[in-house]
Order: structure tokens, then sequence, then C-alpha cells
């Protein structure tokens, strides 16, 4: 299990992982109401054995903490508003959107990993490459649950990092991360 | 003077030029830093400790001699403490 969403793009995935806070969820927001179609906004489960990883849906509904943040754009603003089903645990919990949401259980490859990362400082979101091992380290700290051993865990993490592209985001808002992330998917395959 | 050697079950891989442990028995992974992936190198055999700072001092001739031997003996306590490596006994 990672700590991640997804954002379907080309027929594969468009992975972004983070630790609770870094902003997954917002993110996600901003990228549905740029249209876009999601994974989860959370967890997803990763599969590296028996083909290239692939990453499964849940099924889990999405939810964005309140208050919502000054930067979030108008449109992400109007999509939580409309989307708002019920509150829970300081987060706004939203309605299952046949639109936004695939069924648990949809599955895509992989196509690129971004760590991302939320830095008010920073001027725009900028894109930096990890090495396997930096990745490997990364992508460890946001596992949950996991079949099999610790050994288990570092070799699927490693097929995982040699497989995919993975990267870090680093952004000052979720908009601006976002906006990264679809021109990312416009600019074609890593 | 104990001579050590890889625990039989700890697993490595090794990722652009840096290493991660694990043992197959334990849910604990290690990222070396670059000592400790070097002692872990060196100890393909059991070695003893003036073996590997021997080995140390020939692979970084421009380190302070004592410094070198301080890092040794910090790595191999903690790849001891994790259960990585252990006294061969022969």
């Amino acid at each position: 299990m990672l700590n991640a969403g997804a954002a379907l793009a080309g027929g594969g995935a468009l992975v972004f992982a983070g630790e609770s806070h870094a902003g997954k969820s917002a993110i996600a927001l901003h990228l549905a109401a740029a249209g876009r179609t999601l994974l989860g906004d959370d967890r997803l489960l990763v599969a590296t054995l028996g083909g290239p990883p692939r990453a499964t849906a849940l099924g889990l509904a999405r939810k964005v903490r309140t208050p919502l943040p000054e930067d979030f754009s108008p449109a992400a603003r109007r999509l939580a508003a409309a989307c708002r089903a019920g509150h829970a645990g300081g987060a706004d919990v939203l309605a299952w959107d046949a639109r936004i949401d695939v069924p648990a259980g949809t599955t895509a490859l992989i196509d690129r990993i971004l760590i991302v990362r939320r830095d008010p400082a920073l001027p725009a979101a900028r894109l930096v490459a990890l090495g396997q091992a930096e990745a490997v380290a990364t992508l460890l700290t946001l596992c949950g649950r996991h079949a099999g051993t610790a050994a288990d865990l570092l070799a699927a993490m490693t097929r995982l990092a040699r497989a995919v592209p993975v990267g870090r985001l680093e952004a000052p808002t979720a908009s601006a991360a976002a906006d990264c992330l679809n021109a990312l998917d416009a600019a074609g395959p890593a | 003077m104990s001579r050590w050697r890889r625990h039989p079950l700890a697993l490595t891989t090794e990722l652009d030029g840096e290493a991660f442990l694990v043992r197959r028995d334990r849910d604990v992974i290690l990222r070396l830093n670059p000592t400790a992936a070097a002692l872990w190198r060196a100890l393909a055999e059991p070695a003893d400790r003036d073996e590997l700072a021997d080995l140390f001092a020939a692979a970084f001739p421009t380190e302070a001699p004592d410094r070198l031997a301080r890092d040794l003996d910090d790595a191999i306590a903690a790849l001891a403490a994790d259960g990585m490596v252990v006294a061969d006994d022969g």
C-alpha cells in the first residue's frame, strides 16, 4: 500500500506520493477540477510482480482538509463545495463521482511517480530527478501495509524504482503542483 | 581478536553505488552510509578488525587514519547491533 494518489494519463497512471499533509488530496482535487480521472487521492495498492508496476484504486472516498487553504483555485473550491458529502476528522468527505473516480479494483500501469513536497517559499513548481537509491529510500517511507517480509518490501520498491521514473515535485501550492502534473502529461511519457 | 562475517540471513541490494540491507527474519531495512557500505563489501569474506582497518587505509589513503579507524569501529558496531554482522568464531 503506498501513500499516494494517481491520475489517469495517456492510458497509464501518474502517481503522486507523499506523507500526510503533503497535499495529495488538494492536488487530486485540483486535477479533478481540470478534468482528470483519479485512481485515488491517499492510498493506492501497488503491485510489482507478474508484469510492469501497476496501481489499483481502492475506491476510498476522497477527502480534503478544511478550511480550504487560501491558495486553492476557484475551480477546485467550486468542485469541493459541489462534492461535499460530509465532514469527519477535520476534513470534508467528497462524494464519489463517476466522472472523476474510477471504481475500486481499476488498475493502470504506472508511468511515473512523483514524490510531492509543499514548499511555500518556492516561486514555482519544480521537478527534481531522484537516483534509484534515493527513490527506494523515499518510497519505503511511504509504504503502509505490505504483503510479505521487509525483504519482500525492499525487493518490491527496488523493482518499482528500476522500472518507473521517480522524481520529486516541489511546489508552493497544490494548484501549482497540479498544473505541473498536467503539463507533464501533455509532454508525453517520461 | 574477533573476526566478523555477514549474518547468513542478511540480504543486500545495491543501487547507484549505495547499499540497502535487510534480514530475512526481521522487519528492518537499513540504508548504509558510504563507510558502512564499504565495510559490508569488505566483509564478503570474514575478516578481523585489523584486516578491515588495513583495507580501509589502502582504499582511503587521503583520510586521517584515526578518523578512519573510528568510522570503521562505529560501522562495525552499528551493523552488529542491527544483527547484520556477527562474530565469526570459526
